[in-house]
């Protein structure tokens, strides 16, 4: 197997022209298929070494962009992260282990698209946008068209995701809930991300549920999200909300519960964590 | 007092047998069954034969055909003519590198004729059910015999069935429940990793992840028609044992490789292999009957377990009923009748895994105690102060122990409990359990003391430090006996050739087998000539029964809406007696309800179709740092240890009542009683559901 750390987006869209080769960022998630021979590349490229995939900054002054390697442990210690996306911090802060996080990168994250991760439904609910470079040219993907399926993304085996962009909303609140209910240190059965603007009267104006581990990708839970906008949720909205994106669910029976708890469960943490934004 | 073994651990200089590399040695992987049950048509090894570094490929055909095992010989080296678990060796390649091994290993074709299964003890005691074993009575060492159910390795029976049958239908009060437990493994870091050299049938060297050196060589040796005084078990540093780690694990198969390719053989185990290959704890299937008076007094009482052996029998608990699973050692029971039932089935054959038994028949008791409690209309601490037995009371297998603290250890417990609030809108619940087990001391091991310069002493013991310290324990008693500073003791593991014996590691008796044996130390190092090394051993046949009760209380708190379960506090309240390293001690006590906590709400094997499910330790879930609950110890002193020391176990008393424990308060909180580990949150949440 043939390692290489090229020094530019350039150079690794070429290296990444080869048969059978896969971009590694943090690698978390690469080791361990390595290790259990699910996949066998012929080549492995090394991004760490890419100066412009780094670095988190404003792009503009309502867009935050992520460098595609930004660790996990920058995104919890971003003062910019922490101020415009808590959310995001908090749910890094949750994956792994201090080890896992030092080397683990948003951009592996979206890009190996495992459902049951804890980044792929925070950044769905934020809205954010993937940008990928390849041969034929540059693009915008937002996250909501980038999942296709069981770990396949929108992005091509020669492609690369520079960076993810996230909208930066003034007001907006936010949560994330990972439900764990036998190892802290597992999967979540059940994880929801929530984002939604209130007015000054209470008015649901925006608001976004996502969803993972209870489908082949991170969903959005469209219809239960739309339930609330425009109204003050009373219990009742809440409990709609909820059964609609237990209803929308796909979940599979897994050593983390039933298809059918998951979807229960679904219900309750929908309903919890909408009433978390709301209680601010 | 620090660890003889902490500076070499911390600082990652301690060498496990996968560190070591001999000259010339060579690599070899198995191919293993992907099938529970079937026939073999054919084995390919053409492909394998082909393939880059490879030097030997082996099938049953080609290595011994005697098989290996400690009571009941039944496990071939290879799969010959039919697999029977998933996981099973059928070929080995010898191979350069271990990646070369590997990768040929993987080129393997293997025909197959499935054949009808069996997983769980009672589809395997079904009259008509598939036979795992054709002749399992032909074995060397088989209980079963011609025309028993044919997948029944043992029918261990105490009591009369029709006496307590009987007793039971004129009861006041009877509970009648049916409890079932999980396949879980030991979750040791270390996977298992052997290195065989044969050099001559007078010459074999043996480093293997084991902590019963003296007892592999035996099995070993019998396998393989050598003379077990021949082989030697180097020493070597253990990365975990739990019980799982005293059977021969693949040295019988690496000495046969070696023995046929004339070249040291390697071989460590993947830990997807030690998964689904090794030997983990028995699920079990038990019926618990217990009858009692107007008062709660227990006036019969009944237990029957069937236990899952998986495919070969020759590591389960080889003790005589009444086995583990089936004992009620803490309460005054009149009549009793118990009976254990080791099974075939087509899955991971099983070995000894902490307090053997113990954890699935005490999950069964203790539940059932508080079922008794319930419709006898008292507390469940009452019914147990009304049934716990004094000294000079013999306990329902008509053994007597030295005293009974079973009452001063229950008033303990519940005397140091203070209640936690639960979270707001959860459900909160307290759960009991009693625990108790002798220990025999049967000290089986030696030592070599060597007075060094500088008023040092060298002491080469044979026992392996599995990683509990004690090693440490031993410098310590031997330091306080000898007047030495413990600082100017040198504990070495040494191998089987340097030492006569030791049973290893294992039962609670490691510490009061150094107890016995430091003690004979001490004689012999007042009476020696001066300068002069002695060498002592102790083999006793039998000993004292010195009992140690456990009481614990567990309290809960229950998400009414989810079923989440929290751990408020596990209170292990143990009855001590002298406390040689009280750090050591601590982590025992700890460390064994935190293996409690998992076997009771998380770890699960589940491998209903025959196939553990989880390939790494990353997806087979243990309870992490962040899952340990909050412990409470009560130490309850002033027990009748053994020997000069007075020690007493404490290795196996906290695991084993921690299920009832939880399932218990689960029950209080809830009103739900669940009779099916693991206690998942999913459990749970059906079962309020289905309150409603």
């Amino acid at each position: 197997m043939l390692i290489s750390s090229p020094t530019s987006v350039e150079g690794a869209l070429e290296e990444l022209g080869n048969e059978n080769t896969l971009a590694v960022g943090g690698g978390t998630s690469i080791a361990l298929m390595l290790k259990n021979r699910l996949i066998e590349p012929d080549r492995l490229v090394l991004l760490n070494k890419v100066p412009t995939l780094s670095g988190i900054d404003e792009r503009t002054s309502a867009t935050v962009r992520i460098g595609a390697t930004s660790t996990l442990l920058e995104l919890m210690h971003s003062p910019l992260v922490n101020a415009a996306l808590p959310m995001l911090s908090f749910a890094s802060s949750r994956v792994g282990n201090p080890r896992v996080r030092s080397v683990a990168t948003i951009g592996g994250a979206i890009i190996h698209g495992d459902p049951r991760q804890d980044l792929p439904p925070v950044l769905l609910s934020l809205g954010a946008t993937a940008h990928i470079v390849g041969p034929s040219g540059e693009r915008d993907v937002p996250l909501s068209e980038f999942f296709l399926g069981f770990m396949e993304s929108a992005a091509g085996e020669d492609e690369l995701v520079t960076e993810v962009t996230v909208p930066r909303v003034a007001g907006q609140r936010t949560h994330y809930t990972r439900f764990t209910p036998g190892s802290e240190d597992d999967y979540p059965t059940v994880g929801v991300a929530i984002a939604m603007t209130l007015d000054s009267e209470g008015t649901v104006r925006d608001a976004r549920i996502a969803l993972g581990g209870v489908d082949s990708t991170a969903i959005l839970a469209t219809e239960a999200a739309a339930l609330l906008v425009g109204h003050r949720p009373s219990d009742e909205l809440i409990a709609a909300a909820g059964q609609s994106a237990a209803e929308g669910a796909n979940p599979s029976d897994d050593q983390r519960g039933s298809e059918s708890y998951k979807r229960a469960m679904v219900d309750v943490w929908t309903r919890r964590t909408i009433s978390a934004c709301l209680a601010g | 007092m620090s660890r003889v073994d902490a500076a070499l651990k911390a600082s990652g200089r301690s060498r496990y047998v996968a560190d070591f590399t001999l000259a010339n040695m060579a690599y070899a992987a198995v191919a293993r069954s992907e099938m529970a049950h079937a026939r073999i048509v054919s084995i390919d090894t053409s492909a394998a034969r082909g393939c880059p570094g490879v030097i030997a490929v082996f099938t049953a055909a080609d290595v011994t055909a005697t098989p290996y095992g400690r009571a009941l010989v039944d496990t071939p080296l290879l799969a010959r003519d039919k697999v029977r678990f998933v996981g099973e060796r059928v070929a080995a390649v010898v191979a350069a590198t271990r990646h070369e091994a590997e990768y040929a290993a993987a080129m393997i074709e293997v025909e197959y004729e499935p054949l009808d299964a069996v997983f769980t003890p009672s589809e395997a005691l079904a009259p008509g059910a598939p036979a795992v074993h054709e002749q399992p009575w032909a074995y060397q060492g088989a209980a079963a015999k011609e025309g028993d159910p044919i997948n029944l390795i043992h029918r261990g029976t105490h009591g009369s069935k029709e006496a307590v049958d009987a007793a039971l239908a004129s009861a006041a009060f009877v509970v009648d429940h049916h409890y079932t437990t999980q396949g879980v493994h030991q979750g040791y870091l270390e996977p298992q990793a052997c290195i065989a050299e044969y050099i001559s049938d007078e010459e074999v060297r043996i480093w293997l992840t084991t902590k019963a050196p003296y007892r592999v060589r035996e099995m070993v040796g019998k396998c393989l028609d050598i003379d077990p005084k021949k082989i030697e078990l180097e020493p070597i540093t253990l990365g975990g044992d739990f019980g799982g780690k005293g059977s021969p694990q693949d040295a019988p198969l690496c000495t046969e490789l070696s023995r046929k390719t004339g070249r040291p053989i390697k071989m460590t185990l993947r830990y997807s292999e030690d998964l689904t290959a090794a030997n983990p704890r028995h699920p079990a299937e038990i019926d618990v009957r217990i009858g009692a008076d107007e008062q709660g007094r227990i006036v019969a009482a009944s237990m029957v377990a069937n236990l899952n052996a998986g495919a070969y029998g020759a590591f389960t608990p080889s003790v005589p009923a009444p086995h583990g699973a089936v004992e009620i050692p803490s309460y005054r029971v009149p009549l009793f009748y118990s009976e254990a039932n080791r099974v075939y089935t087509n899955t991971v054959p099983r070995g000894n895994m902490r307090a053997p038994g113990a954890p699935q028949g005490t999950f069964a008791l203790e539940s059932a105690m508080d079922e008794l409690a319930l419709v006898v209309g008292i507390e469940p601490a009452e019914l147990r102060r009304r049934n716990l037995l004094v000294t000079g009371e013999a306990d329902a297998s008509h053994v007597h122990w030295i005293e009974h603290r079973g009452l001063e250890t229950l008033e303990a417990a519940l005397n140091a409990v203070v209640p936690i609030e639960p979270p707001e809108g959860w459900l909160y619940g307290r759960g009991i359990s009693v625990y108790s087990r002798p220990t025999t001391s049967m000290a089986s091991t030696s030592l070599r003391l060597t007075p060094v310069d500088d008023g040092c002493l060298r002491v080469e013991t044979p026992l392996v430090e599995t990683g509990t310290g004690s090693h440490t324990v031993l410098r310590q008693m031997l330091a306080d006996q000898l007047g030495f500073a413990p600082q100017n003791i040198e504990i070495v593991g040494v191998s089987t050739n340097d030492l006569p014996r030791d049973a290893g590691a294992g039962a609670s008796r490691v510490t009061a087998g150094f107890a016995a044996v430091v003690d004979v130390a001490a004689k012999a190092w007042m009476n020696r000539s001066r300068d002069e090394a002695i060498v002592v051993e102790v083999n006793e046949d039998s000993g004292v029964d010195v009992g140690s009760y456990t009481v614990q209380i567990a309290q809960v708190a229950v998400d009414p809406s989810t079923g989440q379960l929290k751990i408020l506090e596990l209170l292990n309240a143990v009855d001590v007696a002298a406390i040689i390293n009280p750090l050591a001690f601590q982590m025992q006590i700890d460390g064994g309800a935190t293996m409690g906590v998992g076997f009771a709400t998380l770890e699960n094997l589940d491998e209903a179709d025959g196939q553990v499910w989880a390939a790494n330790m990353g997806e087979y879930k243990l309870p992490s740092a962040r899952d340990v609950p909050r412990y409470k110890t009560v130490k309850v002193p002033g027990a009748i240890g053994l020997g000069t020391a007075n020690v007493k176990n404490i290795g196996e008393s906290t695991t084993p009542p921690v299920a009832a424990a939880i399932a218990n308060a689960v029950f209080d909180s809830t009103k739900c009683r669940i009779r099916d580990l693991p206690i998942t949150a999913e459990k749970i949440y059906q079962a309020l559901k289905g309150q409603q």
